[in-house]
């Protein structure tokens, strides 16, 4: 009896070590499982607020630029008092077409968070944040969060010719796009350029379509990991950077014919 | 004993099963959950897609696009959006109302302009690649609309519309010019200029707006005419010169509409010589209005009005009641509205305003109760010689320019939240103004009526409008830095004569469609 008794434990062992090898690996699956979970959600949620806004900026005219209120204040310079983009304030006042974008991008995250970490630039009188904002100075260095923003216009000559806007004159602007961290007050550093260039806007076109305009609005965001578990951050960067964009008509960018006096 | 040595070795078989067995379920699970979230990520990359490419198509419902073209800028859209668009997997339907059912999505009553746009994709598989899942078919569809047109056609038939003709030739007599040609052998009846060329680039116009078939038409149009302040009518398409009719119409029938606009005939009152009252066309021995007066040998003098002269007020004589015109534009949007269409407002004059809608207390016989309207009593042209200073209702100055300026507030601020700078709530409709001929830039430099800052009534007044209707704000005018008054700015236009009309209601017509998405 005495022998049998030690033969037991023989099988049990094989067992936990069969449980020792496999559950490492289970643990592994299960964990990538749950941390590309999150960033999924976390694209998909971003992928909705840029589709949600880049629509809602197709109606508007991409060459309005601010002009002095009836008060005689210009906003989103920073005087007087609070009206620094992106606060709610400018936020709400701006007629400026590339802020007025950038505002809708956060706030349609706004709309869709918690899922999105963001920074909160107000908060309420119990302390939970009622606006916030894309962080431009998340994300590892020289590669930080961004938004950017271009419009085309398209003139269907043979071959196409496409003008992007703004100018790189304006300082803000040109084949890089315009960007959200070079304008956010108190940043004021560009952290990411346009994946689209005019050429390859240009090679996406339909020869018969008419004349017409188009924004591109990109979100470049760091996604960090909720797990922060090594076996993965050995193998998938962290912070991810995640890229998505909307491109979508926008009728006021469509090259119109030079009026007769 | 060895029963218990059988069951250790069927349990150690079992552990190795199950763990096996769930591995393969787990690692199903990450499969799914991998492609199942490639499979949402590409699914709203197409509904994204797809949305661009209703967008694209809506902004094609317009003057003189095919539906070859609607597709194209659809399929471009979805292209740019990253998809393959050379299978024949995008489809871009708008109603056809020949089908034997048509698409009651599509084929809405009233109809709309509906576009509806479908794109199908195969997104591929990782994980289940393996298992012979190659693609998980995808389908996104998207509507979109662009907004159907109301357009107000506010015209000027006031006598002046003859003023091409040289002074003193028979055909300055609207009587005289308006019975020329009664066949229309040029396709419009009447003779009088720029009058005909007024009617001719309208017809242009809405055969632009009315483009379809009146079953199936999206968009609506209204006339309005002025001449005086109690010659001012909603346009009815039976009887287009009845200056009676108080009901206002909207047409939806491209002929209907030009027929209209063909029998229009600049206003002509009674003659000074008649039986009638010349103001009001009923019997009468004084005459109290403007009346078209002949010489001894029957020769056209031009307009006059005997009591006016009697009374030394002249202010019942003028006849150009743009306030009153505008007036009746804003209440046609109030008739039989349509609150997601875009309201549209196209005013053409060629003067300065004048003359003004009755007041409830003026009696036209009664000089005691003149001013008609209300014309300030000690000025010729129903008008104060300070175009620039505005006066409110009531004010013994209150003119008929400051009368026109409130009704093109009425028209064209916002109903809500109207700008600081607007007198009343509005209609909130876009108006256009087109000044016709030189008395739109006339300042009567070096006469009595000389406008103190030399600047001319009748533009001065148009580019208020049309800085109101241009986005609502009176505040903010697209032409503040234009000091040429025959300059076009944002929704002003100027045409010296009636030759230059057509390429203004051109473009009036381009910027109307590309408007569209207000």
């Amino acid at each position: 009896m005495k022998l049998f008794r030690f033969t037991i434990p023989r099988p049990r062992g094989q067992s936990l070590v069969e449980m020792a090898i496999l559950l490492p690996i289970l643990l592994i699956l299960l964990s990538g499982l749950i941390e590309f979970g999150f960033m999924l959600n976390e694209y998909l949620t971003l992928q909705d607020g840029v589709r949600n806004a880049a629509r809602f900026a197709s109606d508007s005219d991409y060459a309005s630029a601010e002009t002095v209120d009836t008060t005689g204040d210009l906003p989103c310079d920073g005087v007087p008092g609070n009206d620094v983009f992106p606060q709610p304030l400018c936020c709400n006042r701006t007629t400026d077409f590339y802020r007025q974008t950038s505002c809708l991008v956060n706030q349609e995250l706004n709309l869709l968070a918690p899922a999105v970490s963001t920074l909160c630039l107000q908060t309420d009188a119990s302390g939970d944040c009622i606006y916030s904002v894309i962080d431009p100075n998340s994300g590892p260095n020289g590669n930080k969060n961004d938004i950017i923003l271009s419009v085309f216009s398209v003139e269907q000559n043979n071959p196409p010719s496409v003008l992007r806007f703004p100018p790189s004159s304006t300082g803000n602007g040109g084949e890089a796009g315009w960007s959200y961290a070079l304008a956010y007050n108190g940043y004021n550093t560009r952290n990411q350029n346009s994946a689209f260039s005019s050429a390859d806007i240009v090679n996406r076109l339909n020869a018969n379509a008419p004349s017409t305009g188009f924004l591109v609005l990109e979100l470049y965001y760091n996604y960090d990991q909720k797990l922060k578990l090594p076996w993965i951050t050995a193998f998938v960067p962290d912070p991810v950077r995640l890229h998505v964009y909307a491109i979508m008509p926008l009728v006021s960018a469509e090259p119109t014919p030079t009026p007769i006096p | 004993m060895e029963s218990s040595h059988a069951s250790q070795r069927r349990s150690r078989g079992q552990a190795l099963v199950i763990i096996a067995l769930a591995f393969v379920g787990l690692l199903a699970f990450v499969g799914l959950t991998v492609d199942l979230g490639y499979y949402f990520i590409m699914r709203g990359n197409l509904q994204r897609a797809t949305d661009a490419g209703a967008l694209a198509a809506a902004a094609q419902f317009r003057e003189g696009r095919t539906f070859a073209e609607m597709q194209a800028a659809a399929l471009e859209a979805v292209r740019l959006n990253g998809f393959d668009t050379t299978a024949g997997n995008v489809l871009i339907e708008i109603c056809d109302p020949t089908a034997t059912t048509p698409d009651p999505e599509l084929c809405t009553n009233p109809p709309r302009k509906l576009v509806r746009v479908t794109v199908n994709a195969n997104i591929n598989t990782i994980f289940f690649n393996l298992m012979g899942f190659n693609s998980i078919p995808a389908k996104t569809v998207a509507t979109s609309e662009a907004a159907s047109m109301d357009v107000v056609l506010v015209i000027d038939v006031s006598e002046s519309m003859t003023f091409e003709a040289a002074s003193g030739t028979p055909l300055r007599d609207p009587y005289y010019c308006n019975h020329q040609d009664p066949g229309g052998a040029d396709g419009y009846p009447g003779e009088c200029q720029p009058f005909e060329k007024v009617k001719e680039a309208a017809v242009n116009f809405i055969s632009k707006i009315l483009d379809n078939n009146a079953a199936f038409e999206q968009d609506r149009i209204a006339i309005v005419a002025f001449s005086d302040g109690v010659h001012t009518w909603y346009v009815n398409p039976s009887s287009p010169n009845n200056t009676n009719n108080t009901t206002p119409v909207w047409i939806s029938d491209q002929g209907t509409a030009i027929n209209a606009i063909k029998q229009l005939t600049v206003y002509e009152p009674g003659t000074c010589q008649g039986a009638t009252d010349p103001y009001t066309n009923s019997p009468g021995t004084t005459y109290w209005g403007p009346c078209r007066n002949y010489d001894s040998s029957g020769n056209y003098t031009g307009l006059y009005c005997p009591a006016c002269d009697a009374n030394a007020e002249w202010s019942p004589y003028m006849t150009t009641n743009i306030g009153g015109g505008l007036k009746r534009a804003g209440n046609m949007f109030a008739v039989q509205t349509r609150e997601d269409a875009l309201w549209i407002t196209v005013l053409l004059t060629d003067g300065l305003a004048n003359a003004t809608d009755l007041e409830n207390t003026d009696i036209y016989t009664d000089p005691s109760t003149w001013p008609i309207g209300f014309c300030p009593d000690w000025v010729n042209l129903c008008q104060d010689n300070d175009t620039t200073t505005r006066h409110v209702s009531g004010n013994g100055q209150y003119d008929a320019d400051d009368f026109a300026r409130d009704m093109a507030d009425f028209v064209g601020c916002f109903p809500t939240n109207p700008a600081s700078a607007c007198a009343n709530p509005g209609q909130g409709s876009v108006i256009f103004t087109i000044g016709l001929g030189p008395e739109v830039t006339n300042d009567y430099a070096g006469t009595a009526l000389e406008e103190v800052n030399g600047i001319p009534y009748g533009a001065n007044l148009l580019r208020y409008i049309a800085a109101v209707g241009y986005d609502g704000d009176p505040a903010t005018d697209p032409c503040a830095s234009y000091s040429d008054y025959t300059a076009w700015c944002g929704n002003y236009y100027y045409s010296p004569s009636g030759s230059q009309l057509n390429r203004v209601f051109e473009d009036i017509a381009s910027r109307i469609f590309t408007r569209l998405r207000k």
